[in-house]
């Protein structure tokens, strides 16, 4: 029930303080710039600069339409991983340290927060680093898991079960793993922001409160992580790809604005725990 | 804050706008146009419910503006040869013809596409039953392009399209027409891709012919000869080795040969990447003598078909 009043808590926070959603709005920029720039890459100008580097890295044929559609998805998760390690580690800890000014009633400075962001910018960058290389290592290892699935050759009894759930349900799978490693990771970072300041009080602080506030925590990402289901299945759905190849373009931006949103709820909440406990003592 | 981030969306829209505004006439959008008439394309001549003709007449407007719009793009050669498919479903072979020479005419020089679209006004003949139509589109493509992948093949496939259509006295003439062509092509061009592709192509000829000393020793010949494996890929050398055992061991139980031939080779390439195959192929056609002597048994082919997967070769 707690993650439900610290979800509640942090809509509050962006709907009476707009700027502390300012962040996140210049983040979703950024990912729908990148998937901008992505799009265009076999238009010209930039078919003439890009365009050899597409060719080299995955074929002539990934210039050409509907093709290019069919990577976009792959290049636009890499920019996206770029933008969100290199640019969110200091957008999303502006955001913390707007919501840490409004919970202790201070003025709204985006300029101090800023300030506080730069401080922790390294700390973030490194914490969000482990963080996406713990979740990529799991995503390959599932990857090996969903190859040995696909071979498997019953065609009917547990295993044929076992290879279903490993084909059609790798997405969510995926998810719900990326979920749980957030859960051990995400609050480390408002614990840097708020006051911890080293990397080591931040994890044994995130540790405490994953430690105390289990379920709460996990609620808290796993609920508004959930917006991310039905753009799997509309993904999964053949028939958007099929019949308009660009429906691709729209779940990819629609992909971004959930994944900002799920951040700003997350550490929007995060940031609410790890401040309330400091009260309570 | 907040006029800061309306500025950088509005450059995003913007930016996206102008992108495609300014590649309103490019390749990448006459793509997109393309893939969508290939669709309609497509359930036109698989709707196996018959098709009004009136669909017909709309997807060729269709195919008309798009041609106007986008001409003179590579992709354009595809609109017209939409058209072309789309008249000769109809039985409008003149038409068809008509819309292949304008095409023809437009991409005169790209020899890819030249090639490409007498393919299909050849294919446009067969179906029109016009054989003589047939005959001299190919000559065309094999006197114009003799060295494209078409050109190459181009005797062989004339031939094979006569004995398709159970003409038989031309399907010999033109494989003694391919025979001479290939045989012309191997003395202009020695020690070369081509002389191996021909040799290939020869060695087929004569197995229709059922001249099967013949295919033995142009294929023992070649693959001694272009040893280097810059010339095979899997599919070539398993065609080669194929063709060896079957014109020895399977048409005349002749063990020996393909053994010697092989062994050949290994001694003459001593670190051929080839030779742990070749040595594995050895092994079975020995394995398999012993098998037939003993038993008196026919040989049976399958105990070369799980042969060695020719790692050594590379990919096609």
């Amino acid at each position: 029930m707690k993650a439900f009043w610290l979800m509640r808590s942090a809509a509050g926070t962006f709907a009476d303080n707009k700027i502390v959603a300012a962040p996140l709005y210049l983040l979703l920029f950024l990912y729908l710039a990148a998937l901008e720039v992505l799009y265009f890459i076999p238009f010209a100008p930039l078919r003439k600069h890009l365009g050899p580097v597409v060719q080299r890295l995955f074929g002539d044929l990934f210039l050409h339409y509907p093709h290019h559609l069919l990577l976009l998805p792959k290049l636009f998760q890499y920019a996206q991983l770029a933008v969100y390690l290199f640019f969110g580690s200091l957008l999303i800890p502006v955001s913390i340290a707007l919501i840490d000014q409004v919970y202790h009633q201070r003025p709204a400075s985006l300029r101090k927060a800023f300030g506080r962001a730069v401080r922790a910018y390294p700390q973030v960058l490194l914490l969000l680093t482990l963080m996406m290389t713990v979740m990529l290592w799991k995503m390959g290892l599932l990857d090996l898991l969903v190859q040995r699935a696909a071979r498997i050759r019953s065609a009917a009894g547990p295993f044929k079960l076992l290879k279903d759930v490993m084909l059609f349900g790798a997405p969510y799978i995926n998810l719900l793993l990326d979920i749980v490693i957030q859960t051990f990771f995400a609050a480390a970072i408002p614990a840097v922001v708020t006051g911890a300041g080293r990397i080591a009080d931040a994890l044994r602080m995130n540790f405490r409160l994953v430690k105390q506030y289990r379920a709460t925590v996990f609620g808290l990402i796993f609920v508004p992580s959930l917006l991310h289901v039905p753009l799997h299945l509309l993904r999964a759905t053949a028939v958007f790809t099929d019949t308009l190849p660009e429906t691709t373009v729209i779940l990819l931006a629609a992909g971004a604005c959930v994944n900002v949103f799920v951040e700003g709820m997350v550490y929007a909440g995060l940031t609410i725990l790890c401040l309330t406990p400091k009260e309570g003592a | 804050m907040k006029k800061t981030l309306i500025f950088l969306y509005t450059c995003l829209v913007l930016a996206a706008a102008a992108g495609l505004w300014f590649n309103r006439n490019g390749t990448y959008l006459a793509e997109r146009s393309l893939w969508k008439l290939s669709r309609e394309y497509d359930a036109i001549v698989n709707n196996t419910t018959g098709t009004p003709t009136q669909n017909y007449v709309f997807l060729l407007e269709k195919l008309d503006k798009f041609i106007r719009r986008y001409s003179p793009h590579r992709v354009v050669s595809v609109g017209y040869i939409l058209r072309g498919r789309l008249l000769t479903v109809q039985g409008k072979y003149a038409l068809a013809r008509q819309e292949f020479d304008e095409a023809l005419d437009m991409f005169a020089g790209q020899e890819a596409l030249v090639v490409q679209l007498l393919l299909e006004e050849a294919q446009m003949y067969a179906l029109a039953g016009d054989h003589q139509g047939v005959t001299d589109t190919y000559d065309r493509i094999i006197s114009e392009h003799a060295l494209t992948p078409h050109g190459m093949q181009g005797p062989l496939i004339l031939a094979k399209y006569f004995v398709q259509k159970r003409e038989a006295a031309r399907a010999k003439e033109a494989y003694i027409a391919a025979i001479d062509h290939y045989r012309r092509l191997i003395e202009k061009y020695p020690d070369s891709q081509v002389e191996f592709q021909s040799r290939l192509l020869l060695a087929e000829s004569f197995k229709f012919l059922e001249d099967w000393d013949k295919v033995l020793e142009l294929h023992k010949e070649t693959l001694l000869k272009f040893a280097a494996p810059e010339f095979w890929n899997r599919q070539s050398l398993l065609y080669v080795i194929q063709s060896i055992n079957s014109a020895t061991i399977l048409r005349n139980k002749d063990f020996t040969t393909p053994v010697a031939i092989y062994s050949e080779f290994i001694q003459k390439y001593p670190n051929h990447p080839f030779n742990d195959d070749l040595t594995e192929y050895i092994r079975r056609i020995q394995y398999m003598e012993a098998r037939t002597r003993e038993t008196g048994a026919p040989v049976d082919a399958s105990a070369l078909e799980g042969a060695p997967v020719l790692e050594g070769a590379p990919a096609p």
